[in-house]
């Protein structure tokens, strides 16, 4: 396969999964900016929606004010940051245009059929800072189900060659960012010395983080008891069973890494990388990590996770 | 002219870049007014240099490299007689026909170059090439730069230009006359400023052939010219192109050293 | 009906042609409403396949539709067969010429075509002068357009030897009328055209360099997906299950041509280009272009990759050529030409030019160098002031234009909102060479001038496409 087919599968992924994941912070970060203040965040939420999605140092060059339209209007619909929902659906679609053929038809008409949407979408709403609570939860919908449609066509419809390796590949590892990224930006919040404090407010900040990386259902059903902020760190870190939890993403991550290195006959520097973080997670308990500093340990996660990609685009890809 | 001609092109990338690729005419082909007692091109890191002639009859070389590269260095020596001909180039191997050198650029040779050109009349066509070569002479001043020639038009107004544009409006101007006329890129042996990358036209006067002319310095070639290749513009006669793949800046730095041995001219031996 | 123009369906009789009568029929049965639904699932099913071009200079409408029209165009098995024999012996004239032209030069020498059409023409490569293309073949894939003016004849309006485009839609023209209208499909014994890609897949491999005996490694080159026929290009590389490769992909060592691959370099040996000759190489052409590879010019000449078409191709189907082919296919094969060429003044003759100056408002005057239907003047849909700035242009460079006769294109029954009715056609028949011969499937892209009266079909100008279908029964 040409290395940049590989390239735009695997960014068709990555795409794709960072607007659901935008989509679902948002959509938590609105919840939680609904409450009534009494409920209402100690810390500037929609500050710390721009931290975890990479957008607050290009955010002052446009808007003054970090407020729930300008944010989302940033967020979701502006050409002007490049991780937008609006840009990460064009993207994807500019990048599965390049590779259409490497694609199912299912996957590229699905695909072309959510941009025309967008488009669509976007003449209707001129201007971004003005949308209304509705048209933004039925746009957020949209998003996830472009994403989820994506991945389900795929697993349904795709050859189980190199093709599908790289898209589930992609997927893997932004997963792994998103969860990393809205660890680093709430850790506090799930420092032990909040308990005492304990409380309304946090509870519903840990929900809505729960929220953000759609495991607030799953938070039940695995430890049967209330929200508790080391069992919220432990589901996303360390349970293998949470399918965006860093330990599991990474662990598909080396399985896709695998597949392609036994297809080529050749393991060689990525397969190496993705092993280490493995380990490093295997071998940690919640205990640990919050004794050592558990924003310590996600930093160095994200940056060990980034050193991933740029060795997988050196190994395949572009690079 | 004798010289020994010691030419070092150096390419420093700021990053390593993934790969390289150069062409090189950077070989001068003997022809009436020039012997080549020896000639060696070579480039480092070592690389298969694959000699070809070109369409034009140029001797050409070109290699390639793999990355991670952060410099290259281009290397062209030898031994070479210059003599003056008064600027006709004869003997060298002509594979294209004049009309190719009539042919005009994409957007033609612009009004101003067009009526500058017919504003000179002569007595005849080698006359009026030389008066062509003073009034441009005239008109443009000259202005050695190493950046990418600009375009004719925009050089003839305004009024300042390298070798290179100069000749490149020497060139335009002739061919908006019906005149045959093509680009030389080759060295200066011993200019104002020392030895240096040079350019200069050629044009076709019937019963004579092709003679050179240096709008530039304002005379017709001497011995102090060492030419180098031809086409019908700059880009197909430059002497080197490069290209590569990476995300870098490129330095180039030329250097030229010409030692001159007058005295022992292979032409006083007959 | 139109007045003067021959309509292949009527022939301007009140009864249709007989090959027309089933489609006659039809379109008497037909309810408007059908046509008109029939026409948006027609345009629904292309955008979603996002079958799509770039118009150049259009920021917004950066991905259109070409507008098809459900009603075939049809051509009898004689016609056809008429046609047939004159594309090949067209085609195999074009690329004996460019071997001459690259080679020795008979047909200079024998002052059959003059020497400054050929040399002064940009599209004349002086770096191919002395080269043999690989098995003589210049023009591996050749599109060439045909209009007609009466039930008897063909004329070749325009020879394509560069990156002709648009079988693509010629072969999704045919998926969607057998989706949309089985019937009307199944009542006529219609010549399959869905072996293209095989037969240009053939044709690819015939040409590839010595060096690859068995299994050569066929590439198709493109410019990216923001170019107008990006989708063709992904198409054409899908069908015939080969990479699509952009400029960025390919690497040139020692003369040898590499694509980047997951699992490293492999090596190419045939790029079916769809970058103009200019972007090829930075090296030897335009040194701003990345669409090319460095070095490909230097493997190419080295014998190591075939490109198709070659590079230098485009000079025998320049408008100025072109009007030399009569006498381009009797100097080579000895034939009279089977297919006629528009009558053509070339400016660059004194009387030509003055005739021309003297008719502009009935002529259609061309830009020798010009294509897509830019740079053109339509003498009899031209305003004063058009033809005004037109008679300055010819003065000043005569040598430019060329001008013909306003052709009398045949019209086809084209369906609109609420009707049918006439407009004029013309048709774009594809040709591969190879080193075991041409191939041609039966048929071709038929472009259809939507606006009435209009003759320009160009798909930048407001033209759409109809499926072209070839019988296997004869039209007499």
């Amino acid at each position: 396969m040409l290395a940049r087919t590989a390239d735009n599968i695997y960014w068709v992924s990555r795409y794709l999964e960072r607007a659901d994941f935008l989509a679902r912070l948002i959509e938590a970060s609105n919840r939680i900016s609904a409450l009534p203040t009494t409920y209402a965040a100690k810390q500037d939420e929609w500050t710390s929606v721009l931290i975890a999605s990479g957008a607050d140092e290009t955010f002052p060059d446009h808007f003054d004010t970090a407020n729930e339209a300008n944010v989302i209007a940033y967020l979701a619909f502006d050409d002007r940051n490049l991780s937008s929902i609006r840009n990460c659906i064009e993207f994807a679609r500019t990048n599965a245009r390049a590779v259409r053929t490497a694609l199912t038809v299912e996957m590229w008409e699905h695909i072309n059929s959510a941009w025309i949407k967008l488009k669509a979408f976007e003449q209707k709403h001129s201007d971004p800072t003005a949308i209304d609570r509705e048209a933004l939860i039925g746009f957020l919908d949209f998003v996830k189900e472009t994403s989820s449609l994506y991945d389900g066509f795929g697993y349904r419809t795709m050859l189980r060659n190199d093709i599908y390796y790289f898209a589930r590949l992609g997927v893997s590892l932004e997963r792994a960012d998103n969860t990393a990224r809205v660890l680093d930006v709430k850790y506090q919040l799930l420092l032990p010395e909040h308990e005492p404090l304990g409380g309304s407010v946090d509870y519903f900040q840990w929900s809505a983080i729960l929220r953000s990386v759609s495991a607030l259902t799953a938070y039940h059903w695995v430890y049967r008891e209330s929200i508790k902020p080391w069992n919220v760190a432990d589901l996303l870190i360390l349970r293998q069973e949470m399918p965006r939890s860093l330990i599991h993403c990474t662990s598909e991550v080396v399985r896709w890494l695998d597949a392609i290195g036994n297809q080529y006959g050749r393991h060689g520097n990525a397969q190496r990388q993705a092993r280490t973080i493995q380990r490093k997670l295997e071998s940690a308990s919640i205990k640990e990590i919050f004794q050592s500093g558990l924003h310590e340990f996600v930093d160095g996660f994200i940056t060990d996770n980034n050193g991933l990609a740029k060795a997988i685009a050196e190994q395949y890809l572009l690079g | 002219m004798r010289a020994r001609v010691t030419l070092q092109i150096e390419v420093a990338f700021s990053e390593p870049v993934r790969s390289a690729n150069t062409l090189l005419r950077l070989t001068p082909r003997p022809f009436d007014g020039l012997h080549v007692l020896d000639w060696f091109v070579g480039v480092e890191p070592v690389a298969t240099l694959r000699r070809i002639e070109d369409g034009y009859g140029n001797m050409s070389h070109s290699c390639s490299h793999a990355g991670p590269l952060e410099r290259i260095a281009i290397t062209a020596e030898g031994q070479v007689e210059t003599q003056d001909a008064a600027g006709v180039s004869r003997g060298l191997h002509e594979k294209q026909p004049l009309d190719l050198f009539l042919r005009h650029s994409h957007d033609g040779p612009g009004e101003e170059i067009t009526a500058f050109a017919k504003s000179v009349s002569g007595a005849d066509r080698l006359s009026r090439l030389h008066l062509l070569m003073g009034a441009l002479h005239d008109r443009i001043a000259f202005a050695p730069t190493d950046s990418a020639p600009r375009a004719a038009a925009a050089v003839f107004a305004e009024g300042k230009g390298c070798a290179r544009e100069i000749a490149q409006i020497f060139v335009t101007a002739a061919r908006s006359q019906n005149i045959p006329a093509r680009f030389v890129s080759g060295l200066l042996l011993d200019g104002a400023e020392g030895a240096a990358f040079h350019a200069w036209a050629e044009a076709h006067v019937d019963g004579i052939g092709w003679i050179a002319f240096d709008g530039a310095l304002g005379f017709c070639p001497r011995d102090v010219h060492l030419r180098l290749a031809h086409g019908v513009d700059y880009w197909s006669a430059a002497p080197w192109r490069q290209a590569f793949s990476g995300y870098a800046d490129q330095k180039v730095e030329t250097r030229l050293k010409v030692t001159a041995a007058r005295q022992a001219s292979w032409q006083t031996q007959q | 009906m139109s007045q003067g123009f021959f309509d292949e369906m009527t022939n301007g009789a009140a009864d249709p042609r007989a090959i027309y009568s089933g489609v006659a029929n039809w379109l008497r049965a037909a309810p408007p409403e059908i046509l008109d639904a029939r026409r948006d699932q027609a345009e629904l099913l292309f955008r979603k396949i996002g079958i799509t071009f770039a118009v150049y200079g259009e920021k917004d409408a950066a991905e259109r539709l070409i507008p098809f029209d459900i009603i075939p165009r049809l051509l009898g098995g004689d016609e056809w067969a008429r046609l047939e024999a004159g594309l090949i012996q067209r085609v195999k004239a074009l690329n004996m010429f460019l071997t001459d032209i690259y080679g020795r030069q008979e047909i200079l020498k024998a002052g059959i075509v003059p020497p400054d059409l050929i040399f002064r023409n940009e599209c004349y490569r002086p770096e191919m002068q002395g080269h043999r293309a690989p098995h003589d073949i210049w023009t591996h894939i050749a599109g060439i357009d045909i209009v007609r003016v009466d039930d008897e004849d063909f004329y070749v309006l325009e020879d394509n030897c560069r990156t002709p485009s648009g079988v693509s839609y010629m072969l999704e023209n045919r998926e969607m009328m057998m989706r949309l209208l089985p019937g009307l499909f199944a009542d006529h014994a219609v010549l399959p055209v869905d072996n293209y890609p095989d037969n240009l897949l053939a044709s690819l491999r015939s040409a590839a360099p010595p060096h690859c005996a068995d299994d050569p490694r066929i590439v198709i080159l493109t410019p990216g997906q923001f170019n107008s026929a990006y989708y063709e290009h992904s198409f054409l590389a899908d069908k015939l299950g080969v990479e699509l490769v952009e400029g960025r992909d390919l690497t040139v060592r020692d003369d040898i041509v590499y694509m980047k691959t997951t699992e490293g370099e492999k090596r190419v040996d045939v790029i079916y280009r769809r970058v103009d000759d200019d972007f090829i190489d930075p090296l030897v052409f335009r040194p701003d272009s990345v669409l090319g590879a460095a070095g490909l010019m230097g493997a190419y000449l080295a014998g190591n990759v075939t490109l198709a078409n070659a590079p230098g191709a485009g000079v025998a189907d320049d408008k100025a050529v072109y009007t030399y082919m009569p006498d381009i296919i009797r100097f080579y094969l000895g034939e009279e030409a089977k297919l006629k060429n528009v009558a053509t003044w070339r400016c660059r003759e004194q009387d030509a030019l003055k005739y021309v100056l003297e008719h502009l408002s009935e002529l259609v005057v061309k830009e020798v160098n010009g294509s897509g239907g830019y740079g053109m003047l339509v003498g009899p849909h031209a305003s004063k002031e058009q033809i005004e700035t037109f008679r300055q242009k010819l003065l000043s460079d005569p040598d430019g234009f060329i001008a013909q006769p306003t052709l009398s294109l045949s019209t086809c029954p084209t369906s609109f909102t609420g009707g049918v009715a006439p407009r004029h056609v013309d048709l774009r028949p594809f040709v591969l060479s190879g080193a075991d011969g041409v191939r041609i499937v039966p048929g071709g892209l038929t472009r259809v001038a939507l606006k009435e009266g209009s003759l320009v079909v160009n798909s930048s100008q407001g033209g759409g496409t109809k499926d072209t279908w070839v019988l296997a029964t004869n039209a007499k």
